[in-house]
């Protein structure tokens, strides 16, 4: 699973890797039963606390994407299924907001609206 | 074996019929072949039995004389693992039919593998068996059965490149090695690739239980006839067995700014190549058993090592000394890209 991280981004920084890993699931990269990398590699792999890194844990854990327990790490559950159901029907909605001449950015204003 | 997939609107009918013919020929010799030799050995051992020793010579010294004796009913161990293995190797890769309908290397070594490993186990311990026929006891009047151990493995082998030589082969070129596309980033971004690797989850637990099968198979046989000391070392085998597929079976590999880790969930084995030191990175493409002799951590020639666990895409990383490091991955490109990145930004290329 592929991480990337800007400090300099104005989204905190376990955002940021929470949303890697939403990412990977949305792309279909993550199976049911994968595990995450141990928390304390991938801080010392990104330079970054390990607290970090399980505060995003903790996020997934939350919406139910991953499970944690101690001693077995992070494993990703059924839900990524879901994600990947979600991936399809993104595709087609950035389709359609193309054909409307409604661009990503917008799209995502609108998503973030549509959440709040 | 995967019976043959239905044809779909613009396939070749002559690359259909390569393929049709390619697994007939592999269910022959991965599947109808065993099962034969199989059948013939077993009705042979089972008519030998009553004529054998109480305890029957299994090990021979340089001067051909017996040091150790085992209780008959052992003697359908080797053959039932044997079988096991090469049937286990051959199917797996009877599966792999190429988009020319042929078999790879890999395929084709691994499907002539199960009638040669079946051959061999039989003809071993029917060679044991056939040599102590009608002797009684004490066990030193047994001649060592050395012809047999010679010749055995020569059938073996004939076997083994006839059957290799009659599936037919790919003619597919082999891909070339791709050289990975560095990833834009500033300064103050961080680039990491990780994921955790293992044999596909029906191989391991394939793997394990063979060694387990054996072990049952031992108890069964062994309870009750004395044969204590054959138990202790065939669990002590399968014990060791299972812990070697366990051991080389699952991996977590990390490409970030210090370089190249491949690493046991456990914490050893361990491989890791500091971003300094390496010199080149690519991706290629690698036949586990042709190129490095099966699967696992593996040694092949010209200094290369890696972690081999299918046949497929890999990460080839280069040190600065020349000797190489693969490591089989699925989405090699992304960890190849990764490891480029800072590459390159440490040699200023």
């Amino acid at each position: 699973m592929f991480f990337r991280i800007d400090p300099d981004s104005a989204e905190p920084i376990f955002e940021q890797i929470a949303g890697c890993v939403r990412i990977a699931a949305l792309a279909g990269d993550l199976a049911a039963g994968e595990k995450l990398p141990p928390a304390r590699q991938l801080a010392e792999s990104l330079n970054v606390n390990v607290h970090t890194v399980l505060r995003a844990y903790q996020d997934l854990r939350d919406e139910g994407l991953i499970e944690l327990r101690r001693g077995r790490g992070a494993t990703v559950t059924e839900r990524v299924t879901g994600y990947r159901t979600l991936e399809k029907q993104l595709e087609a909605m950035v389709a359609e907001a193309g054909a409307q001449g409604i661009s990503p950015r917008t799209l995502a204003a609108l998503l973030r609206d549509t959440r709040s | 074996m995967s019976a043959a997939r239905t044809p779909v609107p613009g396939d070749d009918p002559a690359v259909l019929e390569r393929e049709r013919r390619s697994r007939f020929r592999a269910f022959v010799l991965g599947v109808a072949a065993p099962a034969l030799i199989s059948l013939l050995g077993a009705v042979v051992l089972t008519l030998w039995m009553p004529r054998l020793p109480e305890r029957v010579v299994r090990q021979w010294d340089f001067s051909g004389q017996p040091t150790s004796t085992m209780d008959p009913a052992m003697l359908w161990m080797l053959p039932a693992l044997f079988t096991a293995i090469g049937l286990g190797i051959g199917l797996w890769h009877a599966r792999a039919v190429t988009a020319d309908g042929g078999y790879g290397s890999d395929a084709r070594t691994a499907v002539a593998m199960a009638p040669a490993f079946t051959l061999l186990g039989w003809l071993v311990i029917l060679g044991i068996a056939g040599s102590q026929l009608d002797r009684p006891a004490p066990a030193a009047s047994v001649e060592n059965p050395l012809l047999t151990m010679l010749v055995t493995p020569a059938l073996a082998l004939a076997v083994f490149f006839a059957g290799r030589a009659w599936l037919p082969k790919s003619t597919l070129p082999k891909a070339e090695p791709l050289t990975p596309v560095p990833l834009p980033r500033s300064d103050r971004q961080q680039l990491a690739w990780s994921a955790r690797i293992g044999f596909p989850r029906l191989g391991m637990i394939g793997l394990a239980l063979v060694p387990a099968a054996v072990f049952g198979t031992a108890l069964v046989l062994g309870v009750g006839r004395g044969a204590g000391t054959e138990l202790v070392v065939v669990a002590a085998a399968a014990l060791i067995a299972v812990t070697g597929v366990f051991l080389v079976g699952v991996w977590r590999v990390t490409c970030d700014r210090s370089g190249l880790t491949v690493r046991h969930p456990l914490g050893w084995p361990s491989v890791r190549i500091p971003i300094a030191d390496i010199d080149r990175v690519r991706v290629v493409r690698v036949q586990g058993i042709s190129e490095y002799g099966g699967f696992g951590y593996r040694r092949a020639s010209g200094g290369r090592t890696g972690v081999i666990l299918r046949s497929g895409p890999a990460l080839e990383v280069t040190r600065r000394n020349g000797t190489s490091f693969l490591v089989t991955l699925a989405d090699a490109e992304t960890a190849a890209s990764v490891l480029e990145s800072y590459r390159r930004e440490l040699s200023g290329g």
